[in-house]
Formats: C-alpha cells, sequence, structure tokens
C-alpha cells in the first residue's frame, strides 16, 4: 500500500507542476483597424454596427439575435452569446472578437485568446461600465473620438433624466422573465438605471445581477409598481406574466393599478438605446394615475 | 488458433479508433479548416475524447468485475457525483487550472467521495453490497449538492456550470489533453496489473478469496486507482455515462471475459466511442453543441437494450 | 520450510480449538425451526452466538472425512474458518490449524489457496466465462508472472483437472449454459486446478445425477489414493458413505464424534443429530458400508 500511496504522491505532484506549466499568459495583441469583427452579443453588434456605419462588411461573424440594426439580422452566427462556437469563430479568420462579461461562457473566451485571436472583454455591470464599453469598442475599433461622442451622448442622456425626477421614490420591482421569476438585482446596469431615476430597487440588497426571489418573498416586500420588461416581438406570453400578478389582490401594484408591461429591447441592451428605455420607464414609475 | 483471433479484434479495434480519430480531425462545423482549428480546437478535443473514453470503459470494467455485477457504472460509486460537485463549488469560486478551473477540485471531490469509501472498504466484513449501496447513496447526496449551489449561485456561473455537468468536451487544451491522456494511461495499466484479481473477482468474493486473492487489501487499491481514474476524467470532461457500462459489455462478447484482454480492448472502444460520440455532439446541431453525456445516452442506451434482447433470445 | 521428515510425521490437516462466534445473530422464528433445535442455542451474554465451540480434528494422507451435522450445526463455518475464508480475531473466535505442520493461518491468502482448495455449492456465473476459463481461475494462486498469463504448466493443470471431472465435453461452453451438477463439475476442476493437496468441499455434490456423484465419489478415492486429504459436506449420508473412510459429526458447532464409518455411524450417534427421525441402521448388501434409513410415519 505504501508503494501505490508513494506512486500516487508523484502523480499529484506531476499534475500540479504540469498545470503550472500550462497557465499561459496572453499578450494582448491589438490590431490597428481591425477589418474582419465578430461579436458575441447582441448589444456588442448593435454597438459596432453604430460606430462602423455603412462600413458593416468589417462586421464578419455575429451572436445569435443580433437583430438592431436590422441588417445584421442576416449576418453568419457563431452560436448563442451563452454558447458560442469556437469553430465557427475560428473559421472565419477574424481578427479581433468583441465578448462580453456579463453573459459570454469565460472559459470559451479565454480559449479564444489562447488561440492567438485578439478579444476585447467588457463589463456592462452599471451605466458607468456601460460608457467606459462603449469607449473601449471604439478605441478597439481605431475610433476613439467617436467613442467619446456616444459616451458623452449617453452621459447628457442620463444628466437630462435625472434632472426632473420626483422625490416620491417608489419601490419598484422590474422583472425580466417569468418560471422562474428573474430580476434585475444589484450588479446590474438595470438596478443603476433605476437609482439614477430616484426608483428604490427591491431587489438592490441582491448580491447576483439577475436574482430568481420566491413570490412570497416579492408579496413581503411590496413593490408600488412592478415593471415588465417584454422582450422582443411576442407580448402575449409577457402578457400572462401581468395578468398572474393581478391575483395577488394584497400588492400594492395591483391595488393602485401599477404593473407595467413594457416593450424593452431598448432598455435591455447596454447601448446608448437604453436611453430610449430610461425614458420610458421614467414615464411608467412617475405615472400619474 | 484463438492467439490469432485476438489479434486480428485488436488490430480491427485499433483501426477503428484511428478511422473515427480521423473523421473527429477532418469534419467538422468549419468548411475551411485552418491550423488553429486543426491543432488548436480538434486535435486536443480528439485526445480529450480518447483519454476520456478510456478512463471510463477501463473504469467500468474494473467496478464490474469488484463488485460481481455486471450492471455496474462509474457512476455506481458516486464519485462522479463528488467530482462535479467538486468541480461546481471550483467554478463558483473561480479557480483557473487546465481545463478553465475544473480538474483541480473535481479531483478532490471525487478523492473525498472515494475517502469515504475507502473508509469503509477499510473494514475487514464489508460485503460488495454495503459498498454499492453506500455509492449509489452517495451519489445522490453529490448530485443534490450540485443541484443545490448551482441553485444559490448567480446565473451566468450556472450557464456554463450546466453545459459541463452533462459532458462537455469544447474546453480542451492541446497540453491538457496530452497530460490526460498519459494519467489515464498510467492509472489504467496500473489497473491492468491486477488482472489476475479482477478476473477471481469475477465469481464473487468469497469465490476470489478462496482463489487465494487478499479481497480486501485487492479491493482496496483497485477501488483507489478507478476513483482517480474517474475523478479526472470527470473532472476533465464532466458527467458523461454508458460509456463504462455499454463498452466492457461489447468487449466481452468479443474477447471474453478475462481482463487481460478485456481491459486494453474496453480501453480502444471506450476511446473511439467517445471520439464519435464527440464529434457527434459537435455536427449534428451546429453551431450549437449538444452535451457529450446525451449523445453517449442516445447512442448506449439503445445499444444496450439490443444487448439485453438478445441475452434474453440465446437462452 | 519445514524438511521432509517432519512434514510426513505431521497429518496433512490439524485443526485444534477452532472456535466461531457471530454478533446478534437473530434467532430463526419460524416454530418449526425451533421444534428442531434449529441453530446453535449458546447465547453469550455479549449477544455472540457461539457457531463453532473448541472443534478439533485431524485430516490424515489420503483420507476421506465426511461431515455430517444437522442444520446450522456449523459445517459450514467449519470449513471456512479452517480454510482460512473467515477472520479468527474476533471476541468468541480462535484456534490454531496446520497444514503438515505449518502455521497455516499466519500464510498469506495466495499461500493459503495453494494448500487447501475450499469448493462452495455453486459458481457464480454473472459474466460469460466459459467453463474452461472457469477452471483456468484456480491457477491464480500459482502467481504466475503478468506478462505470462498461462505457463504450459497452467494449461496443464487446468486440463487435468477437466478430465478429472468429466469436464472436457463442455470446456468451450459458457456457464450460464450449464446445468447445476454441470457447474459443480466446474467448480470441483476449479478446485483441483489449484493445485491444492486438500480439497474441503462444502455441499459440492449436492446438484449432480447418481452417475456423476458414483463417478466422482471413485474419482475422489483415486485421488485420495494419490495422498490428497478430502472434507466432504453433504447432507445425503447414504451416498458419502460409499466414498468416505471416516466421519466427522457435528452438533451445535461441538463435535459429537469423529472415527472410521463402522465406528461412529450407529443408531446412537446418527439419533442424537437427528432427534426427530425415525432411524433403522442397516448396511449395502454389496459393499457392507453402513446405511441409515429413515421412515415417515403416517
Amino acid at each position: 500500500m505504501k508503494q501505490s500511496r508513494l506512486r500516487i504522491v508523484r502523480v499529484l505532484i506531476l499534475f500540479w507542476v504540469l498545470a503550472a506549466f500550462c497557465a499561459v499568459n496572453f499578450a494582448q495583441i491589438s490590431v490597428p483597424k481591425p477589418k474582419r469583427v465578430i461579436t458575441l452579443a447582441p448589444s456588442l453588434g448593435e454597438l459596432v454596427a453604430d460606430f462602423l456605419g455603412n462600413d458593416l462588411s468589417r462586421i464578419v461573424g455575429v451572436s445569435e439575435y443580433t437583430d438592431y440594426p436590422p441588417a445584421l439580422k442576416s449576418f453568419p452566427s457563431v452560436g448563442s452569446y451563452a454558447q458560442f462556437s469556437l469553430e465557427k469563430v475560428l473559421s472565419l479568420k477574424p481578427d479581433l472578437v468583441f465578448a462580453t462579461m456579463d453573459g459570454n461562457p469565460r472559459d470559451t473566451v479565454l480559449h479564444l485568446k489562447e488561440l492567438g485571436v485578439p478579444v476585447v472583454i467588457v463589463k456592462t455591470e452599471s451605466l458607468g461600465a456601460i460608457q467606459e464599453s462603449i469607449r473601449q469598442v471604439a478605441d478597439a475599433l481605431g475610433m476613439p473620438e467617436k467613442g467619446q461622442q456616444m459616451a458623452a451622448q449617453l452621459q447628457r442622456g442620463i444628466d437630462r433624466l435625472k434632472a426632473d425626477v420626483g422625490s416620491s421614490s417608489p419601490k419598484v420591482m422590474l422583472q425580466i422573465a417569468d418560471q422562474p421569476l428573474i430580476v434585475a438585482g444589484k450588479k446590474s446596469f438595470l438596478n443603476d438605471a433605476l437609482e439614477i431615476l430616484g426608483a428604490k430597487n427591491i431587489y438592490a440588497d441582491s448580491e447576483l445581477p439577475y436574482p430568481k426571489p420566491s413570490f412570497e418573498d416579492v408579496l413581503r416586500k411590496n413593490p408600488d409598481v412592478i415593471i415588465i420588461a417584454a422582450m422582443g416581438d411576442d407580448a402575449t406570453l409577457f402578457r400572462a406574466m401581468a395578468t398572474r400578478w393581478l391575483e395577488f389582490k394584497t400588492l400594492n401594484a395591483v391595488k393602485n393599478h401599477r404593473v407595467y408591461l413594457v416593450q424593452s429591447d431598448a432598455l435591455l441592451r447596454p447601448t446608448l438605446r437604453i436611453l430610449e428605455g430610461l425614458s420610458v420607464l421614467k414615464k411608467v414609475i412617475y405615472e400619474k394615475k | 488458433m484463438r492467439k490469432n483471433e485476438t489479434l486480428g479484434v485488436f488490430l480491427i479495434s485499433i483501426l477503428a479508433w484511428v478511422a473515427t480519430f480521423w473523421l473527429a480531425l477532418r469534419i467538422g462545423v468549419a468548411h475551411d479548416v485552418t491550423p488553429e482549428i486543426l491543432y488548436g480546437l480538434r486535435l486536443p478535443r480528439a485526445i480529450l475524447a480518447t483519454a476520456i473514453g478510456m478512463g471510463l470503459a477501463v473504469g467500468g470494467a474494473g467496478l464490474q468485475a469488484l463488485f460481481t455485477n455486471p450492471l455496474c457504472e462509474p457512476y455506481t460509486l458516486g464519485i462522479s457525483s463528488g467530482a462535479a460537485l467538486g468541480a461546481v463549488i471550483g467554478l463558483s469560486l473561480g479557480v483557473d487550472g487546465i481545463f478553465g478551473g475544473i480538474a483541480g477540485p473535481a479531483f478532490l471531490g471525487a478523492l473525498l467521495v472515494t475517502a469515504i469509501l475507502y473508509l469503509i472498504a477499510l473494514r475487514p466484513d464489508t460485503s460488495s453490497s454495503t459498498l454499492l449501496l453506500t455509492g449509489i447513496m452517495l451519489g445522490f447526496l453529490g448530485t443534490s449538492l450540485v443541484s443545490l449551489w448551482l441553485s444559490l449561485s448567480s446565473s451566468t456561473g450556472l450557464q456554463g456550470a450546466l453545459a459541463w455537468l452533462f459532458g462537455d468536451l469544447s474546453r480542451a487544451r492541446f497540453k491538457g489533453a496530452v497530460f490526460l491522456l498519459a494519467v489515464v494511461s498510467f492509472l489504467s495499466w496500473m489497473i491492468w496489473t491486477h488482472w489476475r484479481a479482477l478476473d477471481a473477482f469475477l465469481m464473487g468474493e468469497e469465490s476470489a478469496q478462496a482463489l487465494g486473492v487478499d479481497v480486501a487489501q485487492n479491493r482496496r487499491k483497485i477501488i483507489l486507482l478507478i476513483s482517480l481514474l474517474i475523478g479526472f476524467c470527470v473532472g476533465a470532461g464532466g458527467m458523461i455515462g454508458f460509456v463504462g457500462l455499454v463498452v466492457p459489455h461489447f468487449c466481452r462478447r468479443m474477447v471474453g471475459a478475462l481482463h487481460i484482454r478485456l481491459l486494453p480492448l474496453s480501453a480502444i472502444w471506450g476511446a473511439t466511442l467517445l471520439v464519435v460520440a464527440d464529434w457527434l455532439s459537435r455536427v449534428l446541431a451546429s453551431p450549437y453543441e449538444l452535451p457529450v453525456g446525451i449523445v453517449t445516452a442516445l447512442v448506449g442506451a439503445p445499444l444496450f437494450l439490443w444487448m439485453m434482447l438478445r441475452r434474453g433470445e440465446q437462452r | 520450510m519445514s524438511d521432509q521428515s517432519t512434514s510426513r510425521a505431521h497429518p496433512l490437516l490439524g485443526v485444534y480449538g477452532l472456535s466461531y462466534s457471530w454478533r446478534n445473530q437473530p434467532q430463526p422464528e419460524s416454530s418449526g425451526e425451533r421444534k428442531f433445535g434449529r441453530g446453535p442455542t449458546d447465547r453469550g451474554s455479549s449477544g455472540l452466538v457461539q457457531v463453532l465451540n473448541q472443534v478439533s480434528f485431524e485430516l490424515a494422507r489420503g483420507e476421506i472425512i465426511a461431515l455430517f451435522g444437522p442444520n446450522g450445526s456449523g459445517k459450514s463455518t467449519l470449513m471456512k474458518a479452517a480454510a482460512g475464508l473467515l477472520p479468527l480475531g474476533r471476541p468468541g473466535c480462535g484456534g490454531q490449524v496446520r497444514c503438515a505442520g505449518i502455521d497455516f493461518l499466519s500464510l498469506s491468502t495466495q499461500r493459503r489457496a495453494q494448500k487447501i482448495a475450499y469448493i462452495g455449492a455453486d459458481l457464480r456465473a454473472e459474466f460469460p466465462l466459459t467453463a474452461e476459463e472457469a477452471v483456468s481461475l484456480g491457477r491464480t494462486c500459482s502467481g504466475s508472472g503478468l506478462f505470462h498469463p498461462a505457463t504450459r504448466k497452467d494449461r496443464e493443470r487446468v486440463q487435468w483437472a477437466m478430465e478429472q471431472t468429466y469436464c472436457s465435453d463442455f470446456r468451450k461452453r459458457r456457464l450460464d449454459r450449464l446445468s447445476g451438477g454441470e457447474r459443480q463439475l466446474v467448480a470441483m476442476a476449479r478446485a483441483l486446478a489449484q493445485g491444492a493437496q486438500v480439497l474441503f468441499l462444502d455441499e459440492t455434490l449436492s446438484r449432480m445425477d447418481l452417475n456423476h456423484q458414483a463417478a466422482i465419489g471413485s474419482r475422489l478415492k483415486g485421488l485420495a489414493q494419490q495422498g490428497f486429504g478430502i472434507l466432504v459436506v453433504s447432507h445425503d449420508l447414504n451416498l458419502a458413505t460409499e466414498w468416505s473412510d471416516s466421519v466427522l459429526l457435528l452438533k451445535d458447532g461441538k463435535k459429537l464424534a469423529q472415527g472410521p464409518l463402522r465406528e461412529v455411524l450407529t443408531q446412537e450417534n446418527i439419533g442424537q443429530l437427528y432427534p426427530d427421525a425415525d432411524l433403522v441402521m442397516g448396511k449395502n448388501p454389496k459393499t457392507g458400508a453402513p446405511k441409515v434409513f429413515f421412515s415417515v410415519s403416517g
């Protein structure tokens, strides 16, 4: 038994030595003017398309559900942002790939880097981070001034919306999915949006970006306003969600008829269009009935 | 004589593996194959599939002998659940390693379950049925804990873990895959050196003891080796079922139940099966990938049922 | 290693003061079994059931001992414990086993299998082993090297063993396609392949037909003449007496009597073993071997 124990210890040591050896250090390669760009999230597709303007041919691949601008719908897909195909990405021979920490699988993105593909990773957990990501994308595309412009535009829009915010500070719950119930939590830019608009997100204390509370918890927290963010064109599913809330007559939101269904492709994308979403949000939160 | 037959079987089997390996390298999602794709993606994956397939098949055969039960699986011992639990925890804590944060913690998880089984096997009058039941219970416990952990953690981590749990070879890197192949080969060879004891176990523990095999000692050693093997395999590729169950069965029909031939043949066919399954998981629904574990189940379960039916007819 | 002279002086097998106990063995509940006194009635204060109680006997070279006793008297336990298959370290367990003078129980499992071959009543056939492969497993204890799975000696031994037990005809057939009796022949062959001089047959002949039992019986006599020592457990008293030399009677874990057939197989002794059966002693008209006749009243 001692002999095999020794052998196993040797194997373990070998394992850890090799693990250290295999840990790769990536140098970030920067390409001054990328001609073959792939975006791994719909929002990134939007941003890049925005900056490139008419030069959309420089985008060679997008993730599924990239639908804005509409021209991107017909571009080659590399898979969903949660699970994209490495092989597809590589076969398109990109010289720059945009990824986001909010949704792309970390290890697959790292793998891409290891294979020598230049990757720019953005973060979008707050409105400030969105601005930074805009600048990042623009820099990578070799258009830093455009980035500055857009970021400033975003800032102006946010400031305008912040300006005449009421002082009522209503308790809001922002729901983004049903079965299971998913809401916007602390580490999401949606939370940031609500705060800027002077609302109090009832899930601002959660550590997760998109927590999954129980119905009972929502009843306990008793929001004044419930906003359901509907994605895409088919609103029937989301309407069903809204009707469900109406059964809970004890909720303030239901009592005061403040359960809203909002078409929110714009709201849920961390791009300049978020301003549209934000103004709709503001209207909804402070609507006088 | 028998020797030439056996040689023939082995040659054909190796050819089968070579053919599937070539297939996995040649055909995939991309039509225009660059060196990065070939050497950076497809080759590591094929090597990893070879390694894991080998390990799972040898582990399965060993467990079946040890428990005198042809229906034994690596998962019967609950080791894969332990490995899965370790890996999920590792993923949540953001531990980085060769396979993007999984191999190390998974191995530790498997080792923990092995340690528990080891402590139970230390007592001289423990029967195999006790071990088997303990393994099944540990398996349930592990899987439940995995579900618990997943439900409590953030959603993006969850996505990654769920994909990995059902078998995911997409994280394969060349150096890591080759290393795993070396480890699996070494451990498989160590298990193979116990062929005499494994053969004796085929007729039951009491029988093995009467034949001169130190049951307690051999059981301990073999369990430890198999657990290490499974820990590495599950840590590298997630929970992949049916390979450990179906491949040894299939190979017994070709070369008989004695392990001196069974283990090497199972290793070859396990590798072949998983290379094919991984290839299918890539090409069937491209650019999406199916979890390999589901492909092996879809391939392995009907095969197993067919074998059971044929067995019934031949009686 | 003992030198030649000492090994000849010692009996082939000597069992001295063998005791074995189980913890918390529940007494069987059925009234029928209680009536016939099934199971050892010795219950120690710690909840130990004494299955074997200081049993000693010797088996000489060339001797065939038939081991008789009612159910639960400890026959199987005696054989397994003597063969080193049961751990004797627990409370209530103990004893010495000497094989040609050597302390048998201190040997490794492998060496033990080279000296005593224990065969049970059946072979498990969960895996597709052929009869020949099953018999070849008997060579496990021979310790041939890793890369030479079957030496010539191994093959010859397997061949010989199969011939001794009339298995050669179905050597290539799978175990699960053999009848119960045929499997028992394979079990015997496997034991012979081990190369041990002492054979323990634990109801190994129970499923064989009369032909085979008779044939195996005479084979056993032949092996004994070659120097083997054989201990047989059988429920078929009358058949076993045809080819055994002596008899060991076991009751409630204790040795009742041991000795040559005609001396020990008396009405009185058998009556003590099976008090509820109506017995008459008789003789085989041809061989003169003692026979027991039972009658059923009503």
